[in-house]
């Protein structure tokens, strides 16, 4: 499965004998998925839709982040619920030297405010955004599952208070209002705000876009690649599995957990900065614990931990339910004669029931990793065994009495 | 000589040790009043230190103060009842109900219909008001009942996010149904006392208020009561103690997870009517906020700990009323009123720093 | 008590309390290099307590301890273990999901240094590094007799291969003491008897191994020196033929352990 994405991904995880049959079948695959990736812009655009375009090109951004949570949630098994104020920070960054808002607040920086090319704010983004990450990782090492859960869910919304707030004493957020005239990304004169024409054929701008955040999300899987199947990914999967037994093999679980936190986060401050480039408007209401939860849910439902799961998580999460925003208005006229339900709230409530539905079927999500499904199959197949049975009631007895002691009347 | 390593500090022993009788491995844990007393003893030092220097500290006037601990109390004690719904399924199952914050809206929505209905019907407003509390308890266990039965008890083996995924969709269907029903406006909740407030040392309190604090009390302590002195509160510690044994010991899990769902949201029903009542607004997102708040201060006190949430939400409340009230004079005007979410989390995040498992929970020692 | 010129590990007067509860009293321990020191006595006599103490895992209230001269007390358990302590533990802590081989390589980690960059950019020195790793946890695992199980879930193992496998993995972290909590707790005669040989196998080449195990047998005929606890405080010490005879000993062990004992 992960052989999909890069062929030559190292032994560790796949079969130890991976015979050149499938090794040709995944080169294949991957040529395959790269061709549709390349055309499918073309294929929207041919049909004369621009809003589809956006949501591809929102899509791959919404596949960056997801994959950043991935890191911290599907890897290193800390629950995030507050991943959307990483990507918020990237997108203020990027707002805020690329665009003439900075000038009202400080005149001395001239009438058009910064305007910093892309090349420095986009590492920059990644950087803060990172330190960010940092900043939430550090008091919370400590914590265990829920309490931090709740403590980055509160750090979440400290982070949007004062993107609220903060247009004084200083204007720097310029408060609910957002900020405006974002620049577009720039290489040198070339903009991708505007459509290009290359003789006969003009590109509009969402497909400039779609192509250069398939190359960046591309980057960001092979990054995600690498890193799980580095020393670092095995660390973080000790840490998820066992912290005590990490920490006692010899892993200095403070520094590894910080990395997972800067790592997921940088990864979520590229797509913010992205995201305010395209949108050239950004506001606090981008970045509501909603947000949050929403890329959370694409990493469960796809398959926490695995990369190919949380990019079809996530294409799933961003793809139907504009689906249904723009079909179930005009079905239901076909189908009763009249609308019935507003599609806006048919929509959430199909994506909830759509939630509940997929973890009670899927419990480990719609595509999860080789081991999992292995370990369902065998499940499956030695059900009578008495040793799986054993099994599983010492995890039931082991996870009881952990939680035994953190409950008391 | 004693035998001294029975203490749950202890890595479990292997083997159990033969002069146990069974029927005592049932956990029954009194109230440990020392305990209780250390813990209590510094927050209301701390408390009072608060109480006496603030006023000062910002030349306010003591009736704002005064004003401002009204406020927080009955807030925090709204906050207090839902967060026994947080925190009695979170002793139980480990499982964070985030669907809970819905249910106490859908308490308000229905308790609102309720009364609207009485008085267009020419009841009598107390009758009224008390049909449509009894109402909303009602469908609201029902509710409760249907989360846990569709929505947790098949994840129950499950990966540990799935039911947290659950609750969440969960969560999103209530919302859109409430939205569908009752529309998306802001809904007027009828005033239900019209008498002018009291006047105390210049702070001003509602007979609403002071009802709203009596009657949280009152359910809070017949809810102790309940689950230290009766059968089934014992069946349900027991739950929460090691749901495996406690079900060798004849204690049908299954039953105790469903009732204690049921009687988180008759409490979560009964704070929704009065948050509603104490704004005179309900509406369908109303429930968000206030569940995510009900769940920091059920953190706060130390999830899985009834007293521990008790004390949490009349902490948030405070907090939250204190912090609007005088966090721009402290700040010198930089900071307004509408930083107080900010002031409550951070209140949060500080405490878990210093004490990881909140202020009441029990320490846990890590298991090797 | 003076320091043997022999010991790699030395343990002064270890104090450890939960609560009132007084769970290592003055303790002191000294492990020699090569041997095969044992750590018995009864239940919750202070065994675990004193390795976790050891290990980081608890912090000791008081006392010291040094390994190859290195203070260990007070250090955190991923640095005790960097400088050569490694453990396994009673109620087995394996990464359950993850594959037999996996747990092994993660043991590696203490002892190799590629980071995020290396990581990302696979350079040179990564891959060569990555390679060491697999080819080394690969050795590990055919010589504790896991190799046929490489890719299977830790938790699908038998528990006596789990607790194999628990030693492959602190094994992985070249440690020169192996502290084994219980590691023939639920095995079988044949799979103890094979666990048996690999520690006998692993002294003979020069590792250092302290051994909390309740099978008198196996500690018998495996210790060199035995330590004995009970209440939290050393009763005895010596070699297992002294400690069989210390009517001390004898006297804890009074009730069904004696019969263990003296068989």
């Amino acid at each position: 499965m992960m052989l999909s994405f890069t062929p030559d991904t190292s032994s560790a995880r796949s079969p130890a004998h991976s015979s050149a049959h499938s090794r040709r079948n995944a080169i294949l695959g991957s040529a395959l998925l790269a061709l549709a990736v390349l055309v499918l812009p073309i294929l929207i655009s041919a049909s004369g839709s621009m809003t589809w375009l956006r949501i591809a090109d929102i899509a791959l951004l919404y596949i960056m982040l997801a994959l950043g949570l991935n890191i911290v949630v599907g890897f290193a098994g800390l629950l995030d619920l507050g991943y959307i104020a990483f990507f918020a920070v990237g997108a203020y960054v990027w707002a805020l030297l690329s665009s003439p808002h900075l000038a009202q607040a400080f005149p001395a920086l001239g009438p058009e405010g910064l305007h910093w090319p892309m090349w420095v704010i986009l590492p920059l983004g990644a950087c803060i955004a990172g330190l960010f990450g940092v900043l939430l990782g550090a008091p919370t090492l400590r914590l265990r599952g829920d309490y931090l859960a709740i403590v980055t869910l509160g750090f979440g919304e400290i982070v949007r208070i004062f993107m609220n707030n903060l247009n004084q004493p200083i204007n720097l957020t310029n408060g609910p209002q957002g900020i405006t005239r974002i620049n577009p990304v720039m290489f040198g004169q070339f903009s991708f705000g505007k459509s290009v024409t290359f003789g006969s054929i003009t590109v509009p701008s969402l497909m400039l876009y779609y192509y250069l955040f398939a190359a960046l999300a591309v980057l960001i899987v092979v990054a995600s690649i690498r890193l799980q199947d580095s020393r670092i990914g095995r660390a973080w999967e000790a840490i998820r599995e066992d912290e005590i037994a990490a920490r006692a093999i010899g892993i200095n679980t403070r520094n590894i957990k910080l990395l997972a936190f800067a790592m997921g986060a940088s990864f979520g401050g590229v797509a913010g900065g992205l995201f305010a480039s395209l949108q050239g408007f950004i506001s606090p209401e981008s970045f509501g614990l909603m947000d949050s939860i929403c890329v959370l849910c694409m990493v469960v439902l796809g398959g926490m931990g695995h990369i190919p799961g949380v990019i079809l998580g996530t294409l799933l999460l961003t793809g139907l339910p504009e689906a249904l925003r723009h079909w179930a208005g005009p079905a239901q006229q076909a189908l009763l004669g009249k609308v019935v339900i507003d599609p806006e709230a048919l929509r959430m409530l199909l994506f909830g029931v759509a939630l509940v539905l997929v973890m009670q079927f899927r419990p480990a999500g719609l595509w999860p990793s080789s081991t999992r499904q292995r370990e369902l199959e065998e499940l499956a197949d030695t059900l009578p065994d008495d040793e799986n049975d054993n099994d599983d009631d010492d995890d039931d007895d082991d996870e009881a009495s952990q939680r035994s002691k953190e409950v008391r009347s | 000589m004693c035998r001294p390593y029975a203490t749950p500090l202890h890595p479990p022993l292997l083997y159990q040790k033969p002069d146990k009788p069974g029927i005592n491995a049932l956990p029954v844990k009194r109230p440990n009043v020392v305990k209780l007393r250390e813990q209590l003893i510094p927050l209301i030092i701390d408390l009072a230190v608060v109480l006496v220097f603030l006023p000062n500290a910002t030349n306010s006037r003591m009736d704002i103060f005064l004003q401002q601990i009204v406020n927080g109390l009955v807030l925090g004690s709204i906050y207090a009842l839902v967060a026994l719904g947080y925190t009695m399924v979170y002793g139980l199952l480990g499982l964070i109900n985030f669907a809970h914050g819905e249910v106490v809206m859908v308490g308000a929505m229905v308790a609102l219909s309720v009364i609207n209905f009485g008085l267009a019907n020419g009841w009598p407003l107390p009758l009224a008001v008390l049909l449509a509390t009894a109402s909303a308890m009602l469908c609201c266990m029902a509710l409760g009942w249907l989360i846990e039965r569709v929505g947790y008890r098949p994840l129950r083996h499950a990966p540990r996010l799935a039911p947290l995924i659950s609750a969440i969709g969960i969560s999103i269907i209530l919302q859109q149904l409430m939205m569908l029903i009752w529309g998306s406006t802001y809904r007027p909740f009828p005033a239900l006392f019209n008498s002018e407030p009291h006047v105390v040392l210049g702070a001003s309190i509602t007979d609403l208020q002071i009802l709203i604090i009596v009657l949280a009390a009152a359910t809070m302590g017949g809810l102790m009561l309940l689950v230290q002195r009766t059968r089934f509160g014992r069946a349900m510690r027991a739950t929460a103690e090691n749901p495996a044994i406690a079900t060798l010991m004849g204690v049908n899990t299954n039953r105790v997870i469903a009732l204690t769902f049921m009687l988180g949201s008759a409490l979560g029903a009964l704070a929704g009517v009065m948050v509603s009542a104490n704004y005179a607004i309900a509406h369908f997102s109303m429930g968000f906020m206030l569940g995510l708040k009900a769940f920091t201060a059920a953190v706060l006190g130390g999830i899985g700990n009834l007293a521990g949430a008790v004390v949490g939400g009349l902490l948030l409340g405070l907090i939250e009323a204190l912090c609007s009230g005088y966090i721009s004079d402290l700040t010198g005007g930089m900071f307004g009123s509408n930083y107080r979410d900010v002031f409550a989390f951070l209140v949060l995040i500080l405490v878990l720093i210093f004490r990881p498992s909140g202020l009441m929970g029990e320490k846990v020692a890590e298991r090797a | 008590m003076s320091a043997h010129p022999d010991a790699l590990l030395l343990a002064r007067n270890i104090s450890k309390s939960f609560g009132g509860v007084q769970a290592l009293h003055n303790v002191s321990l000294d492990i020699l290099r090569g041997e095969i020191h044992g750590l018995i006595g009864p239940n919750g006599a202070g065994k675990t307590s004193l390795f976790n103490t050891l290990t980081g895992l608890y912090e000791a209230d008081q006392g010291h301890a040094t390994l190859n001269g290195e203070r260990i007390l007070g250090r955190k358990p991923n640095e005790i273990c960097q400088l050569g302590l490694a453990r396994t533990f009673q109620n087995l802590r394996l990464f359950q999901n993850l594959s037999v081989l996996e747990n092994v390589m993660i043991g590696r980690h203490v002892r190799t240094h590629t980071g995020v960059v290396g990581a990302l950019l696979r350079t040179a020195r990564a891959k060569r590094e990555e390679q060491e790793i697999a080819e080394r946890a690969q050795r590990l695992l055919a010589k504790t007799g896991l190799l046929k199980h490489a890719n299977t879930l830790a938790k699908h193992l038998s528990y006596g291969d789990q607790r194999r496998l628990e030693i492959a993995r602190a094994l992985a972290t070249d440690p020169v003491l192996l502290a084994l909590d219980e590691p023939a707790a639920g095995m079988n005669a044949t799979e103890t008897e094979s666990l048996k040989a690999l520690l006998l196998q692993l002294r003979d080449e020069g590792l250092t191994l302290l051994l909390i195990e309740h099978d008198m047998h196996l500690v018998m005929q495996l210790c060199n020196r035995l330590t004995v606890l009970e209440y939290g405080r050393k009763i005895a010490e010596g070699s297992p033929h002294e400690v069989q005879n210390n009517p001390r000993v004898i006297a804890a062990y009074l009730g069904t352990a004696h019969e263990e004992v003296t068989s």
